[in-house]
């Protein structure tokens, strides 16, 4: 599975042995609003059929996205035979929230769903800050959020954060 | 003790972030609701990724001077 995969796995996925998803989990831990339901999120290269379909904002993501870009990858080769191999990747995550007619007179609803929106992301990275592994085997060994910043469009009336994240796997052996 | 960075450079960084803005405007498309990213937003982004890069340049360049300096 190729990193960006894995991060949607991530956020997407569900935990062996546990009956809902991490997302869930970490927003019933949060105590947060249970409307928060997981967003969509999308690796931008997919070319998934079921994401290019027409959907409704109202139990699709609930009309929140999170899109995920690979920024850059550095491979490091540590010891003196050049034996092993550790890796850091760094992506960008746009999270993406829409002020609609959900809101209800409430000039604070999109706003308030993308802090919400960003905790549970917190949470779900910080759970796993030591270590994700995906389904097929895949394995980071370490997760760290970086910086955020805000990226509003007021036209769209679309609240935005942009947030850096940094992932690394250590010790990959080279064949000999 | 010198710093560059090519027009080349924040070119690159510029066209990275407005591809960004294409992959989201067809994402729109298929998905019926308009999340794409503002030219405002390019901006901001592209002079994020330059700013960083300065950063980055400049911190590695005083590291190699101190360490030309105290060695």
């Amino acid at each position: 599975m190729d990193e960006v995969s894995i991060i949607v796995e991530l956020l997407t996925g569900t935990d062996a042995g546990q009956s809902s998803s991490r997302w869930s989990r970490a927003r019933d831990a949060l105590s947060l609003d249970g409307t928060i339901v997981t967003p969509t999120v999308i690796d931008v290269r997919t070319l998934q059929p079921n994401k290019g379909s027409r959907y409704d904002m109202s139990n699709s993501g609930g009309g929140a996205t999170i899109l995920v870009f690979e920024d850059s990858q550095n491979i490091t080769y540590p010891t003196i035979h050049y034996d092993i191999r550790n890796e850091t990747y760094s992506f960008t995550l746009h999270l993406r929230v829409i002020h609609d007619e959900r809101a209800n007179n409430n000039l604070n609803y999109g706003r308030d769903r993308l802090r919400d929106l960003y905790a549970i992301l917190k949470k779900v990275i910080e759970d796993n800050r030591k270590g994700f592994t995906a389904s097929d085997g895949s394995r980071f060994n370490q997760l760290f959020l970086g910086s955020r910043t805000e990226s509003n469009d007021r036209g769209k009336k679309l609240y935005g954060y942009k947030v850096s994240l940094e992932v690394k796997r250590f010790g990959l052996s080279i064949p000999q | 003790m010198a710093f560059y960075i090519s027009m080349k450079e924040i070119n690159e960084l510029v066209q990275i972030q407005k591809e960004r803005q294409l992959a989201t405007q067809e994402l729109s498309e298929q998905l019926g609701i308009d999340i794409s990213f503002s030219d405002e937003e390019v901006a901001k982004f592209a002079q994020e990724e330059i700013l960083k890069k300065v950063n980055n340049s400049i911190k590695e360049e005083v590291e190699a001077w101190m360490k030309s300096v105290l060695s």
